[in-house]
């Protein structure tokens, strides 16, 4: 293989793990249990408003609820409040990222990113990840991958607020999951 | 020990390690005054290659210590959480951590986590899907049946199947394996039925069925290490609808942790240290091994005394550790005075298809689509030999459900294997389409590789892990035959999935290797010259230290690994505790 890939074969057949099956119904006790993770406070007043802005256009209200109303910008403000080195890297990385889409955005269109029309913001969120180079590509892969994480990880962590994420897809975490007894 | 240095200061911890779970009360008690005395055997690891072994010795009266780098996972972690089992460093560690570093043909080195199966107790059968299929006849003859291939290093076997046939059995009766038998025609020569009736599957394995059959294929029911009826403290397999990728909180999967290590733990003769990374095996000045160095839980390093030394510790992690012990009587790693240790490396290679089929338009033509059972189990094995006529090893093809877990399901929706992106509502629409309006429908293969110069392990001049440990670095480059062979199998995979009268079918990566399905570092063979151990698997240089994971495979055949390795490891360990009662084992 000459090429390395974006994805490497090991993320994409190990976050995969191939080898499972379809939805099988199986019921627990839900439980009444404190979040596994601190509660937020890794992110400043502007870096949140325009995580949300962001995560919203990735993954948008329509019928069902987008990004910001499951709860993903708390998912992900509270992820990277962790402690430890890579913990603190991928805060790092992800607040460079961040003021690199904010700059970005500020110098093409004159304006701050969160106030953007969304037809507008989608505009500058693609052009940042194609145009703006390597950091900038990988910012938006970190921002897709937490943003995902938000919707569809186990509502314990924050993200995917009543499940709602699960039911847009007909998923529900078989026991023992999180929240069993 | 002779002309010894004391032993190392660790090197100091950039992060915190694992903590080491103390295991349960009654396990504790059989060998606390055991830890200072001279063990029969040291097993380095607890996986495939480990467990049966140690079952086999421990059984037969010999004290064996288990040095296991991971942790003991307890019951309650053993849950169905997609972010903290596969998305962490649950399993493997992160590459900050432990680095792999990859090598892809003449191109850039890349640090990686690629390489690593699994650091707990029990290894990578923990996590395992347990497609458990045994080699053929003739996969133990391949330079034989294949003959001279040019810019290959291919060899038979120093053993038959026949040899290897009563502990495939073995595997089949104490880690537990459900099947069919008698429905491939390609089946291996075995003695009667599975001693587990197989598991319940999809009715979409009957239209596969009729599908291979229209073909002039010949679908069969795959074996799984899943048990299907209580056996101990081991409940049968619950249908839960995440199984591979994530450890059982049934006891149904055939883990070495609950199939053979509680077993052995039972018997008050093994003691397993978790938390303990090997980093070298030592020697006296007469070549024999004497114990191994090792890091425990705290970062404090540790001696282990053994009369024998077994490494299975993966064949990417073994041939390292080998590279990394480097006594005066082995300055260039031990074992390995003729230089094929982490030569005629191999993984298992593969190319994946997919069909999806609209649930919408299932209620007339396809009702069997919404049955929820979460099993296929129809695999082929029609394209194993010779799938074209100059194209001389393909492998099996394994049909399942793409694996359900949300957030790798949706990435892959969001960035496509070559880096596309996709967002916003078109993402939204995609992940609704294909996650909830739609059944997946995959195939998985494993095809034969042929081992060759390009591809080895060796020990990176630079990049260590967090012990300050020399890191492995793999250099991948495949055989035009190993390309040659999938991509057969794959062809013939698409054209059973399109006749299945899906609404789309699509390839999701191009050709490549199954990292996590290792072979060859440490080749079994009769000549010294061209091989690392002999036909028992011990060491050709160093009479008492034997090497049981993937390593001693010359090639992977046309089948996941983890079976055989499990054979071959109740093998030798039957081999060594004849020894040991004998009183042969050297020391």
């Amino acid at each position: 293989m000459a090429k390395t890939p974006i994805l490497s074969r090991r993320e994409f057949l190990g976050q995969l793990a191939i080898g499972g099956g379809a939805l099988a119904a199986a019921s627990c006790k839900p439980r009444a249990r404190k979040p596994v993770e601190p509660n937020g406070k890794s992110l400043e007043g502007q870096e949140l408003a325009l995580c949300a802005a962001a995560c919203d256009r990735l993954f948008p209200a329509d019928r069902d609820p987008g990004a910001v109303e499951l709860g993903v910008v708390d998912y992900i403000d509270a992820r990277l409040a962790r402690s430890g080195r890579r913990v603190t890297q991928a805060r790092r990385r992800f607040q460079r990222g961040l003021a690199l889409l904010r700059d970005w955005t500020q110098e093409r269109q004159g304006k701050d990113f969160t106030l953007l029309k969304p037809a507008a913001q989608d505009i500058e969120l693609a052009s940042f990840a194609a145009e703006s180079g390597d950091e900038g590509f990988a910012f938006v892969r970190q921002l897709v991958r937490l943003t995902l994480e938000g919707v569809f990880a186990d509502p314990i962590y924050g993200g995917n607020r009543g499940s709602a994420g699960w039911k847009i897809i007909g998923f529900e975490a078989p026991c023992p999951n999180p929240r069993c007894q | 020990m002779a002309g010894r240095p004391a032993i190392p200061t660790p090197a100091p911890f950039l992060f915190p390690l694992n903590q080491c779970h103390p295991p349960p009360e009654k396990k504790e008690r059989c060998l606390a005054k055991l830890t200072n005395d001279i063990f029969d055997v040291v097993v380095i690891g607890s996986g495939a290659g480990g467990g049966p072994l140690t079952y086999e010795l421990a059984g037969a009266g010999a004290r064996v210590l288990v040095l296991e780098k991971g942790r003991r996972l307890q019951q309650e972690e053993l849950i169905h959480d997609e972010l903290k089992i596969c998305r962490g460093d649950f399993f493997v560690p992160f590459e900050e951590d432990e680095p792999h570093v990859l090598v892809y043909g003449t191109g850039q080195p890349l640090r990686s986590a690629q390489g690593w199966i699994a650091n707990c107790l029990g290894g990578g059968t923990v996590h395992m899907s347990g497609f458990f299929l045994r080699l053929k006849p003739d996969d133990f003859r391949l330079r034989s049946r294949v003959g001279e291939v040019a810019g290959a290093t291919i060899a038979d076997w120093p053993i038959t199947y026949e040899e290897l046939a009563p502990f495939y059995d073995k595997v089949e009766r104490v880690i537990g394996v459900s099947g069919t038998a008698g429905v491939n025609p390609f089946e291996e020569p075995r003695k009667g039925p599975f001693p587990f009736a197989p598991l319940a599957e999809h009715p979409i394995a009957l239209e596969i069925d009729k599908a291979c059959s229209s073909l002039g294929y010949h679908a069969f029911p795959l074996p799984r290490a899943i048990i299907t009826r209580p056996v101990g403290a081991r409940r049968s397999c619950s249908y839960c609808a995440l199984c591979g990728g994530y450890g059982c909180e049934m006891g149904a999967k055939g883990s070495t942790s609950v199939s053979v290590l509680d077993q052995a733990e039972a018997t008050g003769r093994c003691e397993i240290r978790t938390g303990s990374m090997a980093y070298e095996i030592e020697t006296d000045a007469a070549g024999l091994a004497t114990g191994v160095l090792y890091f425990d839980a705290e970062g404090r390093s540790q001696r282990a005394r053994g009369r024998t030394v077994v490494v299975a510790c993966s064949s990417i992690e073994s041939a390292r550790l080998l590279l990394n012990s480097k006594g005066s009587r082995f300055p260039n790693g031990l074992s390995n005075d003729n230089g094929l240790v982490g030569q005629n490396l191999t993984f298992s290679n593969h190319r994946d298809g997919s069909a999806r089929f609209e649930l919408g338009k299932s209620q007339a033509t396809r009702p069997w689509l919404l049955d929820k059972a979460p099993f296929i189990h129809r695999a082929v094995q029609d394209f194993y030999d010779w799938p074209k006529p100059d194209v001389p090893r393909g492998g099996t093809l394994n049909f399942l459900f793409s694996h359900l877990n949300p957030i790798a399901s949706a990435e892959t929706q969001a960035l496509s294997f070559g880096g596309d992106l996709t967002f916003g509502l078109g993402l939204k629409n995609a992940i609704r389409d294909r996650l909830r309006d739609s059944v997946t429908v995959s195939f998985e293969s494993y095809c034969e590789s042929f081992s060759n110069a390009g591809m080895h392990v060796t020990l990176d001049p630079d990049v260590r892990d967090k012990w300050g440990i020399p890191s492995a670095r793999i250099t991948v480059a495949h055989h035009p035959y190993d390309l040659a062979g999938v991509e057969a199998v794959h062809e013939r995979g698409l054209e059973i999935l399109k006749a299945l009268g899906p609404d789309e079918t699509w390839s999701p990566y191009p050709f490549g290797e199954s990292m996590i399905l290792q072979y060859g570092t440490c080749r079994f063979g009769t000549d010294p010259k061209q091989s690392v151990l002999d036909r028992n698997c011990r060491s050709h240089e160093v009479r008492n230290l034997y090497v049981v994971d993937g390593s001693f495979m010359p090639n992977p055949g046309g089948v996941p690994p983890t079976m055989t390795i499990m054979a071959n490891s109740f093998r030798v360990g039957e081999a060594l505790a004849h020894a040991f009662k004998r009183r042969e084992i050297p020391g």
